[in-house]
């Protein structure tokens, strides 16, 4: 890899990150009325609102508030939380765990189902298993994940009682979450993997690797799943951003405790520090995935070199 | 699907000028594929359903009888000898007659959503396609920056903030869900640019105007048409989950989210309150879908033969 594109690269992310920020910010300043009286509600005494309106500097213009803004974001520093009274970011960060966890397993159920039936759908092209993975798929993208949810909650602990419809600790608190928000990415997975391996298949490379007498198993998962993966890595990794924001969904229905349940209680409790906290949280973590993705893909690929 | 996604199964091969004037074959074309006729048909139905709400509702969507709450479905109402074909929610209220009104706020949230975005990105993935440079790298971070937020977050903290009235949801949709389309757009024009009939336009002394109107947009209208399709179920979805998390349209409006949301806390004794609305918004979605997909095959002239599976 060459050194000038991982420098132009991390460049680029950061800028992002920096832009990220300015969104952040100004996400409380569009709003039509002043912040102070939008955190503290109409019941609060214009004496209330003056002292918020000092401590969050809302005195000063708009650009010096910004500066404070980055400058205290850069130490961590996001403001305590209105509602819990403990430093913004730590409160958000501490619920991270649970959202990756959610997030990991949903997405290894994914790949794992999505990529084999893409897979048979595009060997077996037309038979059955393309029709049921391509409605499969269909399914996946039509779908409500939280009704999805609903749904499982109905059938699997409110009427079977095989799994807890709520809360983590043990595996079993796992399955359901990770199912649903799994779901969300199953139909986009299938349908990637498969027009990639129809692709694919079509290639000289294929027909000298069968012609040189290799088993059918070596050329598939060697050279054609090898080459098919690269498009489904980078769409997967664009796609962070859609799946961090399932989970946010998927952990309202399940009670699950990470960062998306705080930041939408949050959102409802008008607690903008732990809202801006999030979203940024959030959104460095996306940018952080694609520089990943890419520097992998740039390794992976040896045309990009 | 998520929109973003469809780049990677989009016509890669763009044809030159459009042939018209064969509607006919078009259309019989179009008919061959039978999931998108039904598609087609589904969305046609739920169209008629929203405009005619009034004509068939069996009962209001609002009027609440708490003498008939949580009844399950296929209840029959002794009293005046009613059958409640989908049960009634926890405040008596008919789930069918909701449905039916339900589909108002899906469609006219998602419709013109789309509609806006699709126009916004459009124009900058033509500008950033076409002139390139300085123009390019400033509409690309942007959609490199919309895509690093979540957006169902970005939408919830805008709606929080400026107010769940029907102008602001469709407003939020609209302003965070263009990078799709600025994306495709600027792929095509790129393919486009380098074209001979575009250079033959350019080298004639057509203005840029000139040139983007008649020449390239034109010959982007597809791909956009069928990305927008997509999008609209993907907002359907979207909507209701809006409504779901208590931030769309907001009740005693009916809207699929807020009934949803209702069925939640009720998921225990009458499961009946979320799984219609659910399965409304999948069908409706899958309708979407299936047209989306018929279009495509449409429109990609290398999937012709085999898109009337």
């Amino acid at each position: 890899m060459t050194f000038a594109y991982l420098v132009t690269r991390s460049l680029q992310s950061l800028l992002l990150i920096w832009l990220a920020t300015l969104v952040v910010f100004l996400l409380l300043h569009i709003t039509p009325g002043d912040p102070a009286t939008l955190i503290l509600g109409d019941q609060a005494t214009p004496e209330q609102v003056a002292d918020l309106r000092r401590s969050m500097g809302l005195d000063r213009p708009l650009h010096a508030q910004y500066g404070r803004f980055l400058t205290h974001a850069v130490r961590g520093d996001f403001g305590l939380s209105i509602r819990a009274q403990q430093p913004a970011l730590s409160y958000v960060l501490a619920r991270l765990p649970a959202t990756l966890q959610l997030s990991a397993g949903a997405f290894a159920f994914a790949v794992l189902t999505g990529i084999p039936l893409g897979m048979l759908a595009a060997m077996k092209r037309l038979s059955l298993w393309d029709h049921g993975s391509m409605f499969v798929a269909l399914l996946g993208q039509s779908m409500p994940v939280y009704w999805l949810g609903l749904m499982l909650i109905v059938i699997f602990a409110v009427h079977l009682r095989w799994l807890p419809a709520s809360g983590m600790g043990q595996p079993q608190h796992l399955v359901l979450p990770a199912f649903t928000l799994g779901t969300f990415l199953i139909g986009l997975i299938i349908r990637l993997t498969r027009s990639s391996m129809l692709d694919v298949l079509h290639r000289e490379y294929i027909r000298t690797a069968r012609a040189k007498g290799l088993s059918e198993h070596i050329v598939l998962v060697r050279h054609a799943l090898k080459n098919a993966c690269l498009p489904v890595v980078t769409v997967l990794g664009l796609q962070m951003g859609t799946l961090l924001g399932g989970a946010v969904i998927t952990e309202t229905v399940f009670a699950w405790p990470g960062m998306g349940m705080v930041t939408v209680t949050a959102i409802h409790q008008r607690d903008y520090p732990v809202v801006q906290s999030a979203v940024l949280v959030l959104a460095v973590l996306v940018v952080l995935i694609n520089w990943g993705v890419d520097i992998v893909y740039h390794c992976l690929d040896p045309r990009m070199r | 699907m998520d929109g973003s996604s469809m780049t990677g199964t989009m016509p890669t091969t763009l044809t030159p000028p459009q042939e018209h004037g064969r509607p006919l074959r078009t259309w019989r074309r179009f008919a061959r594929h039978r999931l998108a006729f039904c598609g087609l048909l589904i969305l046609m139905a739920v169209v008629l359903m929203a405009l005619l709400a009034d004509a068939f509702v069996p009962r209001s969507p609002v009027a609440q009888q708490i003498r008939l709450r949580l009844k399950p479905p296929g209840f029959v109402d002794a009293r005046s000898g009613q059958t409640l074909w989908l049960g009634t929610d926890h405040l008596g209220r008919d789930i069918f007659s909701r449905l039916i009104y339900g589909s108002r706020i899906s469609l006219i949230v998602s419709l013109p959503a789309v509609a806006i975005s699709a126009a916004i990105g459009l124009t900058l993935g033509l500008m950033a396609g076409f002139y390139g440079s300085w123009c390019e790298s400033v509409v690309m971070r942007l959609v490199d920056l919309q895509l690093a937020f979540p957006f169902i977050l970005l939408a919830l903290s805008l709606v929080a903030l400026l107010g769940p009235s029907l102008p602001n949801i469709i407003l939020v949709f609209a302003l965070t869900t263009w990078p799709v389309y600025a994306r495709t757009t600027r792929g095509a024009v790129l393919a486009l640019r380098e074209q001979e009939f575009v250079q033959a336009a350019r080298s004639l002394g057509a203005s840029d105007a000139r040139t983007l109107w008649h020449h390239v947009l034109p010959n982007i209208l597809s791909p956009v048409l069928v990305l927008a399709s997509f999008e609209v179920a993907r907002m359907i979805i979207l909507e209701s989950a809006l409504g779901f998390l208590g931030l769309g349209v907001q009740p005693p409006i009916p809207t699929w989210g807020n009934m949803l949301a209702d069925g939640r806390d009720y998921i225990r004794d009458a499961w009946w309150i979320a799984a219609f609305p659910g399965l409304i918004i999948m069908i409706t979605a899958a309708g979407v879908n299936f047209l989306g997909d018929g279009l495509r095959d449409l429109f990609d002239p290398t999937m012709q033969h085999t898109g009337s599976m």
